[in-house]
């Protein structure tokens, strides 16, 4: 019996491994936040986002976000940077507090005509509520 | 000595036929990638999926000479890795904190509980079976009230079945967008996009506890016994029905389903029912119903009927199944025959956008090259692979037409442009049940 109940542990322990190292895999060669990080930071593009499923609701400003991405509580990998949608009352305050980042106000009542700012068309990486 | 009494000999009661396992490894592949979301999806698990597909291709081809007969020990393996993972799956957003905590302890007990299960006999390893079944199937009503739900899914369906109660067509409803124009995924349905007997299936739910899902949740238990008893007639070894049953409980996404609306599990209970039929009364008219209302629950599972006529095909009782799949729908058609068929072909005709967050190869090809993979793609894949299944699992009967049904459905979800978990939900299960047939023990000659 300990042999089976060690073996499944390891055969977990082994799982959670894999993923593990799929995480750090993107994280170091994917990381499409981190991506945009540097096409925006240094190579200079304006836009932050412009594609994606997820889009500003009634009421949601957009925010534009800065935020270390973190393997655990101490190591940081890399500056992440999307755009967020939150409801326009939040603030850029509190939305950076949610992500652990630094947010600017990028549209305040965004629309799907918006053709200007870094996150254009409404579109963001996901919805926060407070 | 009869190969039925060589096959139960003391010695071997902790090997699992080569074929059955390895096909029941190809489920686990499956589950587990198909339940990677995320950062992982496209590094991990689309490449865990694609494995899964090109195990049960293997199985397909070589069947019983895969390898020597497997070792318990390695089917507990991979339910642990399959516990594993349901333990770290991120909780579905609008969770409430019991349920996940529930659902977490679950997945942390299983790991440990399948050890106990491989280190037990008979009795003792049932035990840990139902404990573990029992748990699953509270988490499926759990799911019920731990998880606000507001996709899409939910909110067409509730709202479908709704009017059907009120004595309205069900397609000529809008449902409420529930999430507030949060999300366009390219096409916006103006009428209820699911078959007919979805509905149906869930007013009763809606109409006695206000919410379809409870209906979902009923599939997992009904499952299991169907499961557990069609593996019983067919005379599968008792270890290897557990293991059948803690795969499919311990499906690191299954709660979800159901927290979601999702309507596979009924595809699933529909094809347990076939498999059960067909050993307790094969080639007979209940389990060509069973297997024939699978395209009457879901437009995708086309090829599976051609394969069934093709495997075990008579004019009578395929009637009969015809007929049950159309008297799902002839009602609502004779009722108003353009929104019906409007719903029932939504997917057909609609434009529906590339996603490239879908659990497929073709994310995988539009991730690096930005070239989409045409919607027919999906459908010729699955044509293509049914027949090349068909060709060579033709004479293994049960079990064949099961993997040749999962491998076509399968070759189409991971070519589509629009493939999520829900679709691999039921692929799998089909994995799984071909897995329970094909460990049937051999005939004495």
């Amino acid at each position: 019996m300990r042999r089976a109940i060690v073996r499944s542990l390891a055969a977990a322990a082994a799982t959670l491994l894999v993923l593990g190292a799929g995480h750090v895999m993107y994280n170091a060669a994917f990381c499409q936040r981190h991506q945009r990080w540097v096409r925006v930071t240094e190579r200079h593009d304006p836009v932050i986002r412009d594609d994606g499923y997820a889009f500003a609701r009634t009421g949601d400003a957009i925010y534009a976000c800065s935020s270390p991405d973190r393997l655990g509580p101490a190591l940081a990998w890399h500056e992440d940077l999307d755009c967020y949608c939150a409801p326009a009352v939040m603030g850029a305050e509190a939305v950076g507090r949610l992500l652990n980042g630094q947010c600017t106000v990028d549209h305040l009542a965004p629309t799907r005509q918006d053709e200007t700012g870094a996150c254009r068309h409404a579109h963001c990486a996901r919805h926060l509520d407070p | 000595m009869t190969i039925v009494d060589a096959t139960r000999s003391p010695s071997s009661a902790d090997t699992l036929p080569a074929a059955a396992s390895a096909t029941l490894a190809a489920y686990a592949l499956v589950s587990i990638g198909s339940s990677l979301h995320g950062d992982v999806l496209l590094v991990l698990g689309v490449p865990l999926t694609t494995a899964g597909f090109a195990l049960a291709c293997l199985v397909a081809r070589r069947g019983d000479r895969c390898s020597a007969p497997w070792p318990l020990g390695r089917l507990t393996m991979l339910l642990s890795a399959l516990a594993a993972v349901g333990l770290v799956t991120p909780a579905l957003d609008d969770s409430v904190r019991w349920f996940t905590v529930a659902t977490r302890i679950f997945f942390a007990a299983a790991i440990v509980l399948v050890a106990v299960f491989e280190g037990a006999r008979g009795a003792g390893r049932r035990r840990v079976t139902m404990a573990l079944a029992i748990a699953a199937v509270a988490l499926q009503f759990a799911a019920c009230f731990g998880v606000h739900v507001t996709v899409d899914l939910w909110s067409w369906t509730e709202t479908a079945a709704r009017a059907l109660l009120r004595g309205i067509h069900p397609y000529t409803v809008r449902a409420p967008d529930l999430q507030h124009g949060g999300f366009d995924f390219g096409s916006t349905p103006t009428v209820y996009p699911y078959m007919p007997l979805t509905v149906i299936a869930a007013a009763p739910w809606v109409a006695w506890l206000g919410d379809y899902r409870f209906g979902v949740a009923c599939c997992l238990p009904i499952t299991i016994a169907l499961m557990r008893r069609g593996g019983r007639a067919l005379d599968v070894d008792a270890t290897f029905i557990d293991v059948a049953t803690l795969a499919l409980v311990l499906h690191p996404f299954g709660t979800s389903i159901t927290a979601t609306g999702y309507m596979e599990p009924l595809l699933v209970t529909a094809a347990s029912a076939f498999v059960f039929f067909a050993a307790t009364v094969p080639r007979g008219s209940a389990e060509a119903t069973a297997f024939l209302l699978l395209p009457a629950l879901k437009q995708y599972a086309i090829a599976p009927v051609l394969l069934y006529a093709a495997f075990r095909g008579r004019a009578r009782t395929i009637a009969v199944g015809v007929a049950a799949a159309l008297a799902s729908v002839a009602p609502l058609l004779l009722w108003r025959w353009r929104p019906t068929l409007d719903g029932m072909l939504y997917f057909v005709r609609a434009p529906l956008a590339f996603r490239t967050d879908s659990d497929s190869l073709a994310a995988v090809f539009f991730a690096i090259t930005r070239i989409e993979t045409p919607r027919a793609v999906a459908v010729v894949a699955q044509a293509v692979a049914a027949a090349a299944a068909y060709r060579t699992l033709r004479d293994r009967g049960l079990d064949g037409l099961l993997l040749a049904s999962a491998i076509s459905l399968l070759a189409s979800f991971l070519v589509a442009p629009q493939a999520f978990t829900n679709y691999y939900y039921f692929g799998g299960a089909l994995l799984l049940l071909s897995s329970l047939a094909a460990a049937r023990a051999p005939v004495a000659a």
